[in-house]
């Protein structure tokens, strides 16, 4: 049976590769996907969501969410994605309608409709999650998990506590983290060792077809901040969650009671893991450590390989 | 050789008496004095244990009693890992001297007649080295060094994100991490990696004078698992960062920029590690990541051994 899937995000280069993946298996039913700002605008997430689906052949019911942070300004990412949140690939421009109404209540509308447990997807910052949880919490029992990129249990990328989706709304984060609803946390410690190569980005070219060059194209431009970065390779972060739900197999994690730190002044953001279990609190999230990485690329390979 | 001015500042506690034991057997330093700060219990137990220990050592080293609380919070003590004397089960004679009133006044005197030459290791609270930082800001540009055992970059142990010394007086630690002095951080990353292990205590000496026993009994009386990930073992926290100053190849680290949370409600205390180098700010902080157990293991043998006569 096909798991389904609400596919929050804020395309992104690696949000669209996640959405690729994820229409393309056939473990996956996506029922929706819905767009926050994040790594840019709103009105840009959203028409990039829109341009990757077009150019992908897939139908999908789409909705907008938050243009900003339940209670803070919106930070945006040009440097990581570019000035259209999506650099690289030229991308024609796209007619798929948006539905009319807010993300929160698309989901809370699919929720509310479903006879089997959904899983959220939310590959940018959780300011549609939150909101839906805080404003709608009689949906958390259709919600079977929520599959986050976001957070570190070491380090951050955006400060050095906290990393970027978790820094932009550490609010709707610890919405999230607090609903009583099972994480699994795609953060920078499983994601920087999701690493894609120049070798896997001209793998993935000479499948030599109108998507898998796009992704390819995307990979282009996602190289070049992370080379700035000091990485030789570059981390493919939201594909993670993907992989997860299609293959835990391959992903290696551990159960930790995680908060989320929205008052600190170096910490702010930070997902706070109870690694020596000093909370005496029960653990609340599946934190993935680790990943098979060939594997990981293997899986991407076949999965835009599908697209003709 | 020049021997190498040192203050030792700490808060005795078990794993703090086997660094003043090796500190003891350490001629590479002209140990100055001993400074206490409340810590791992009460500055009371603190100071007397260190008056204790060195009349065990056999060593005349001054004993400065310092502050008795940290700078802006209340008193948090350990006394679960340290027992309520701060010894845990072992009982020593009451001490024939008297400790010093002021340890601020011994370190920044300190300071003064060693400049740019004294090295301070400290392995509690930082709060005596902050309130010297604070009377005189002129001094940290004099101070060669300063070594800590504290903080940790992946995890803490009193919160998740703090390590005792530092949740216990984040304030002082952040005056002392922003001083501008070359500052080495041992923390729980590198403490924890390694333990003495039951087997390894049993047989820890060959000599049984007062000196071998009283550690001995010590060590035995660590052996203790925090958390269930790790191994039940001796974890001598403050013994590794006296020993990285004797040879720093134990340890492996680098230089990065960290910043002391001193606001967070859940991360107060927590020593945040650039490690990816996203803030381009300066790198004030040696930071401790690897242990070469091997070497850390023999080398604190090859010290304590030194009772052995």
């Amino acid at each position: 049976m096909k798991r389904k899937v609400i596919f929050d995000c804020d395309p992104g280069h690696d949000d669209a590769i996640a959405l690729l993946m994820a229409f393309a298996s056939t473990r996956l039913d996506i029922l929706a996907v819905t767009v926050t700002g994040g790594n840019q605008t709103l009105a840009k997430t959203l028409n990039n969501a829109k341009r990757v689906l077009s150019f992908a052949g897939v139908e999908c019911l789409i909705a907008a969410g938050c243009d900003k942070p339940l209670f803070r300004e919106l930070e945006v990412a040009p440097e990581v994605h570019g000035d259209s949140g999506l650099d690289g690939p030229v991308l024609p421009e796209s007619n798929l309608p948006v539905d009319d109404r807010h993300a929160v209540e698309v989901m809370r509308d699919l929720l509310d409709q479903a006879t089997e447990p959904i899983t959220l997807v939310a590959t940018g910052p959780l300011t549609n999650v939150g909101l839906l949880l805080s404003t709608y919490p009689h949906v958390k029992s259709k919600i079977d998990l929520i599959a986050i990129m976001g957070g570190s249990v070491v380090g951050g990328n955006w400060t050095p506590g906290a990393e970027f989706n978790i820094m932009v709304d550490p609010e709707a984060a610890h919405i999230v983290f607090h609903s009583g609803i099972h994480i699994a946390m795609a953060g920078l410690d499983v994601t920087h060792r999701a690493m894609v190569t120049k070798q896997d980005t001209e793998r993935i070219r000479s499948l030599n077809k109108k998507v898998p060059v796009m992704v390819a194209e995307l990979l282009d431009f996602f190289a070049l901040f992370h080379h700035t970065m000091g990485f030789d390779a570059t981390p493919l972060h939201d594909p993670v969650t993907i992989a997860y739900l299609i293959d835990p197999s391959i992903i290696t994690t551990k159960e930790y009671y995680v908060d989320i730190d929205v008052d600190g002044e170096f910490t702010l953001g930070a997902t706070v893991a109870d690694q020596l279990g000093s909370m005496n609190q029960p653990a609340n999230t599946t934190v993935m450590l680790d990943i098979d990485r060939e594997k990981f690329v293997d899986m991407i390979v076949d999965l835009v390989n599908t697209y003709e | 050789m020049n021997k190498r001015p040192l203050i030792l500042d700490c808060d005795p506690g078990i794993d703090d008496a086997i660094a003043l034991f090796a500190a003891f057997q350490s001629p590479e330093f002209d140990l100055i004095a001993i400074t206490t700060v409340a810590g791992n219990v009460g500055i009371e137990h603190t100071t007397r244990n260190a008056l204790q220990l060195c009349e065990v050592a056999g060593v005349d080293v001054p004993v400065a009693r310092g502050a008795s609380q940290p700078l802006f919070r209340q008193a948090v003590f350990a006394d679960h890992v340290h027992g309520k004397t701060g010894l845990r089960t072992l009982v020593l004679p009451a001490p024939t001297k008297q400790a010093l009133p002021n340890a601020v006044e011994v370190i920044r005197q300190a300071i003064l007649d060693h400049p740019h030459e004294l090295e301070i290791l400290a392995v509690g609270p930082l709060t005596n080295i902050a309130q010297v930082f604070l009377l005189d800001p002129t001094l940290p540009k004099l101070v060669k060094s300063i070594t800590i055992m504290g903080g940790g970059h992946q995890h803490g142990n009193m919160t998740p994100a703090g390590e005792f010394n530092i949740v216990v007086d984040p304030e002082a630690a952040r005056i002392v991490f922003e001083a501008g002095v070359p500052l080495h951080m041992v923390g729980l990353d590198v403490t924890m990696a390694e333990g003495l292990f039951p087997s390894e205590i049993d047989q820890y000496f060959s000599v049984s004078n007062l000196q071998t026993t009283t550690i001995h009994h010590i060590l035995k009386d660590m052996v203790y698992a925090e958390g269930k990930q790790f191994k039940e073992a001796a974890y001598i926290h403050d013994a590794m960062a006296l020993l990285y100053m004797l040879d720093p190849s134990i340890l492996q680290g680098d230089w990065y920029h960290v910043d002391l949370e001193t606001k967070s409600s859940i991360s107060y205390g927590k020593t945040v590690v650039d490690y990816y180098h996203v803030t381009k700010k300066p790198k004030n902080v040696w930071v401790a990541l690897g242990l070469d157990a091997a070497k850390y293991k023999a080398n604190l043998k090859e010290r304590l051994h030194r009772y052995q006569k």
